[in-house]
């Protein structure tokens, strides 16, 4: 039983992985696409470094995870950045000049209606989850960031985001989510 | 522990906020709670509708299809409780199958590399092993074998899919490998070519001429053998895969306009030739001026007075009215460029004609080459140093005979004439093929050496 037990507590490569992606899959992308330039392939990016980590022994990475994840990310990143210029010279690619890359003002102003659509359902909410809810997603604070910025503490701003966030998609319209 | 489905710490491990046992536990249950990873979901797919809107910037989060394949390449999860579990987006079969397949894609990667700036228990830079795969049907062995029927309910679909994702990952290895299996099977599907006979050369008497039809068409499929053997393999071709005429007339060649009648339209030049002083290049370019008859027909008379003996260049073995309906034949946008090789007798008068072309009956129907318009090669038409050019090349990987002073060295030299006197002209197919030339003249060049 004693080592049954243990072996339930240690943790398996799977679910180190899912640690990895829920502390680290935004800041990994965002990190990728200062290389890549492009979010489609930082996601490509940062999902071969997830499926990475399977392969490496949990007790030997798991101390390391974070300098781990970056050190992969960045050589993968430089792969894909390599091997597309490769592509481009074998297959004479054709860059499309007229894409500006520039939102036409029709798309600026539904992006704009959009915004102020899930604005105004945030404000239905009570004010304290809507107010922490602005702060985690408008602003980009962290738990511990609001909680200085409130005085809550991180579990209140943990209650009052999960609560906020249940209802807001409870109240959100189809065509919003 | 069973965590309960409204426990916070579920919104704040999908946000990322959670971290030390908190965050391993909520991670296992992920793994073995469907509705817990339902709901990690749920929460991502809002903070991604947040992010993407009251936070003004592009979402830095995964795809739920991304996170899924990412689960799935670790194995399927042990889940324990989906009784109250909603339906989420993995549990549909699209999704499953493409995760399944992405995941074992990525999961039979078999050979990896150390990298210098990689930690040291990272073996990354793993290479999908493309030789088990099925080019054709792009299936897997590897993967089919590898797969549970449970996860993967079609795999030979799957393992297609499989193999696809590693296509998109691993293009370069992927490209490489589907080149080398092209020239493996264009070698060993390279039909039983009989030992080509080249024409003959034709003595003239001095009070005689001779009389040869202008054949019509040539074959197509030489110069692609050449681009693959050459080009891909880098390797002499068989000689009897060399058909001068097929080499020549892969080409276009501007539109025939000094000669008219029975619907064809020809040209005709005659030159030095750059590797052989003692005879002359004749060049007869035919073709269609409308729809082309039949019976329409051109001939080109060798008068003995001034032609010693004369032969065409290619066409070997092939009697030239046999090649009329081959392919590659002619219309009114795609003609016949043949290429004679002429030895004159050298006491002829120059008043007296060397060549006739005759494409009718008529009078008005026939065009004759004197002497004196014999040009240098150099001052010769771009299209005849071409043409010449590249049946000089053909003459050498055919090995053929009475070549004159024709060697690698020679032909080399006539290229990097031709690339600096006609830079201007030469483009699209012209451009790309003078690699080629080079590359063939530099291979008999070795292949020479070699053998002495």
């Amino acid at each position: 039983m004693g080592v049954e037990q243990d072996t339930e507590m240690a943790e398996t490569s799977s679910e180190l992985v899912e640690r990895a992606i829920s502390e680290f899959e935004a800041p990994l992308i965002g990190y990728a696409k200062t290389i890549v330039y492009d979010l489609d392939r930082a996601r490509d990016v940062v999902q071969d470094t997830f499926i990475r980590l399977y392969q490496q022994d949990v007790g030997k990475v798991s101390s390391g995870l974070k300098s781990w994840l970056f050190t992969v990310c960045r050589n993968r990143a430089l792969d894909v950045l390599r091997k597309e210029k490769r592509m481009v010279l074998v297959e004479e690619e054709v860059i499309d000049a007229n894409d500006s890359g520039i939102a036409s003002p029709a798309t600026i102003t539904a992006e704009h209606e959009r915004v102020e659509m899930v604005k105004s359902y945030i404000a239905r909410l009570p004010e304290n989850q809507a107010n922490a809810i602005i702060l985690k997603f408008e602003k980009g604070y962290s738990y511990q960031q609001i909680s200085e910025q409130t005085g809550l503490t991180t579990g209140n701003i943990g209650f009052l985001i999960h609560t906020g966030m249940k209802r807001l998609r409870e109240i959100l319209p189809e065509n919003l989510k | 522990m069973k965590i309960d489905i409204n426990d916070p710490r579920i919104t704040a491990f999908a946000l990322g906020e959670l971290t030390g046992s908190d965050a391993t536990e909520i991670a296992r249950a992920v793994r073995s709670d469907l509705r817990i990873r339902a709901t990690v979901e749920e929460v991502r797919e809002t903070a991604a509708l947040l992010h993407g809107t009251i936070g003004g910037g592009e979402v830095n989060l995964l795809t739920s299809e991304q996170r899924e394949a990412v689960r799935s390449a670790g194995g399927s999860s042990t889940v324990t409780d989906i009784a109250s579990a909603r339906i989420p987006i993995w549990k549909r079969p699209a999704v499953v199958a493409l995760g399944a397949a992405a995941a074992v894609a990525l999961g039979v990667f078999i050979s990896q590399s150390n990298s210098q700036d990689t930690p040291k228990t990272v073996d990354i830079e793993p290479a999908w092993d493309w030789s088990t795969v099925d080019m054709e049907n792009l299936t897997s062995p590897v993967v089919v074998d590898a797969t549970s029927e449970t996860l993967l309910p079609n795999k030979l679909e799957a393992s297609a899919s499989a193999v696809a994702s590693a296509i998109r990952e691993d293009t370069a290895s992927f490209r490489a490998e589907l080149h080398k299996r092209i020239r493996e099977q264009d070698t060993k599907s390279l039909p039983e070519l009989p030992d080509l006979k080249e024409q003959d050369w034709s003595m003239i008497q001095e009070d005689a001429s001779l009389s040869l039809t202008v054949p019509q068409a040539a074959g197509a499929t030489s110069w692609p053998l050449l681009q693959r053997y050459i080009g891909e393999m880098s390797a002499l071709p068989p000689s009897s895969a060399v058909r001068i005429e097929e080499m020549v007339n892969h080409f276009s060649y501007k539109t025939p306009t000094m000669l008219k009648g029975a619907g064809l339209i020809a040209d005709m030049e005659l030159c030095n030739t750059p590797w052989n002083p003692t005879t002359m290049l004749l060049a007869v370019h035919l073709s269609a001026a409308t729809e082309l008859s039949s019976d329409a027909a051109a001939t080109v008379t060798f008068n003995g007075q001034q032609v010693a003996r004369a032969r065409l260049l290619g066409y070997s073995d092939i009697k030239s009215s046999a090649v009329k309906s081959a392919p590659g034949g002619m219309s009114t946008t795609h003609g016949n460029y043949v290429i004679y090789e002429l030895e004159l007798s050298g006491y002829g008068h120059e008043g007296l004609s060397i060549a006739t072309l005759q494409l009718g009956d008529q009078e008005s129907e026939r065009l004759t080459v004197h002497p004196r318009q014999a040009k240098s090669w150099l001052t010769s038409s771009v299209d005849l140093r071409f043409a010449s050019t590249v049946t000089a090349t053909g003459m050498l990987l055919s090995g053929t005979t009475s070549s004159g002073e024709l060697n690698a060295d020679r032909l080399l030299s006539l290229l990097d004439l031709m690339e600096k006197k006609d830079t201007s002209s030469l483009s699209g197919e012209r451009k790309l093929a003078l690699p080629l030339l080079k590359s063939a003249a530099q291979l008999v060049s070795k292949s020479a050496q070699r053998g002495h």
